[in-house]
């Protein structure tokens, strides 16, 4: 059985914060009942049920139609915090992992401790300083990590530096939560190693390809990610554009198709992103 | 007001010109004026009729209760009449580079 129309918007309308629900729930409610009754509808219209959901999201996302200035500003800061957390993750899980099965721990095998957890306490101490809008500290802390080899600290560095002259508020809504899609995908992947280790090459390379992905489809809701998630695969990219002029390159050719191809992620990120904060700026 | 607008918000703003009108009447007007090619879900046209509230552009004028639901009426403020005039004729100049050579027929 059917729920009555005026039911059914209610339920989608419950998507909606509560503040908004109480300020233009109501009003939204006679507009869509109004507009089905005219078309004779019995049922939400596709189109209409998309840009309610959509528009929800938005407001869930703390999304309030910033400059894009400010959209970069904010990106900014997540992709830093997102670089610091993607720097601790892949350690984090290795220790969950090492607890759970009883394994040696990845720094009993890697020689001195302190080389692993030094700079991870700088990184959880910059972390913290960052959350707390204490720029410039937080990007000098990570400076001696970075140097130690963890390049993407150094990279996070840097765009915490960018902050220091104007400071963003910290974001709203969903994007406060942005900054753990790293740990997330770290702590999947290493669940995903452990459940099929034949194929946790791919597992891990799904896990990393389904980043941007998600960054793309949510530019619908909010562009500040796909920034973010921008700024973290293209200092992933540098950082592997520095290892090749570092190193011995076995096959130009392979070389040069690998870093074509890390180049498609930040590439499409950042500049659909910035068209959508472009677009999504004027009135 | 500098920016071009969105076509969306153009024919909100326009839908208001002659008289206040409620979230239903808005978009309706909306299609009407832009033949069909602008029809606000309902959504967007809160979202932007929020926005065009902040910026000073649309006021609410009353407010009447109609099956136990609020219906309030929106209109244009001085503001938002001086943007969209502004944004008309940002248009009219646009298209003036264009109307005359397709009057004489060039390709």
């Amino acid at each position: 059985m059917t729920a009555p129309l005026d039911v059914t918007y209610g339920r989608l309308l419950r998507l909606y914060p509560a503040d908004f629900r109480r300020e233009r729930g109501a009003e939204m409610l006679d507009t869509l009942l109004e507009m089905a009754e005219d078309d004779g509808r019995s049922r939400p219209a596709p189109r209409e049920t998309i840009a309610l959901v959509l528009t929800a999201l938005r407001m869930r996302a703390g999304r309030e139609s910033p400059t894009p200035w400010e959209s970069w500003l904010t990106a900014i800061r997540t992709g830093a915090l997102m670089l610091i957390v993607h720097a601790v993750a892949y350690p984090l899980a290795l220790m969950t992992n090492a607890a759970l099965h009883r394994v040696p721990a990845f720094w009993e095998m890697s020689g001195p401790p302190e080389r692993t957890l030094i700079p991870l306490a700088l990184a959880l101490i910059a972390l913290t300083l960052a959350l707390l809008r204490q720029y410039l500290v937080a990007a000098v802390v990570l400076v001696p990590a970075g140097f130690a080899g963890y390049w993407h600290l150094l990279a996070a560095s840097a765009l915490l530096a960018v902050l220091v002259r104007r400071r963003p508020l910290p974001p709203s809504g969903l994007l406060r939560y942005a900054a753990l899609a790293p740990l997330l995908v770290a702590f999947l992947g290493e669940a995903g190693g452990q459940l099929f280790p034949q194929i946790s090459g791919i597992i891990g390379f799904g896990l990393l390809m389904a980043l941007p992905v998600a960054g793309l489809l949510w530019l619908a809701v909010d562009e500040r990610v796909a920034m973010a998630l921008g700024l973290l695969y293209l200092a992933g990219l540098l950082i592997g554009v520095g290892q090749v002029l570092i190193d011995d390159v076995y096959s130009w050719a392979w070389t040069g198709l690998s870093l074509a191809i890390a180049a498609l992620p930040p590439a499409l990120l950042l500049g659909l992103a910035t068209e959508t904060a472009r677009r999504q700026a004027k009135l | 007001m500098t920016n071009p607008m969105r076509e969306p918000t153009y024919f909100i703003l326009a839908a208001l010109q002659q008289e206040p009108l409620h979230g239903y009447a808005i978009i309706k007007r909306a299609a009407e004026l832009s033949q069909g090619r602008v029809k606000p879900a309902t959504g967007t046209l809160y979202t932007a009729l929020d926005r065009l509230t902040g910026e000073g552009y649309v006021r609410v004028v009353r407010e009447e209760t109609v099956n136990g639901r609020v219906r309030r009426y929106y209109a244009l403020t001085p503001d938002g009449l001086a943007a969209l005039r502004f944004e008309a004729a940002r248009l009219a100049e646009a298209a003036s580079v264009v109307i005359p050579h397709a009057a004489m027929g060039w390709a």
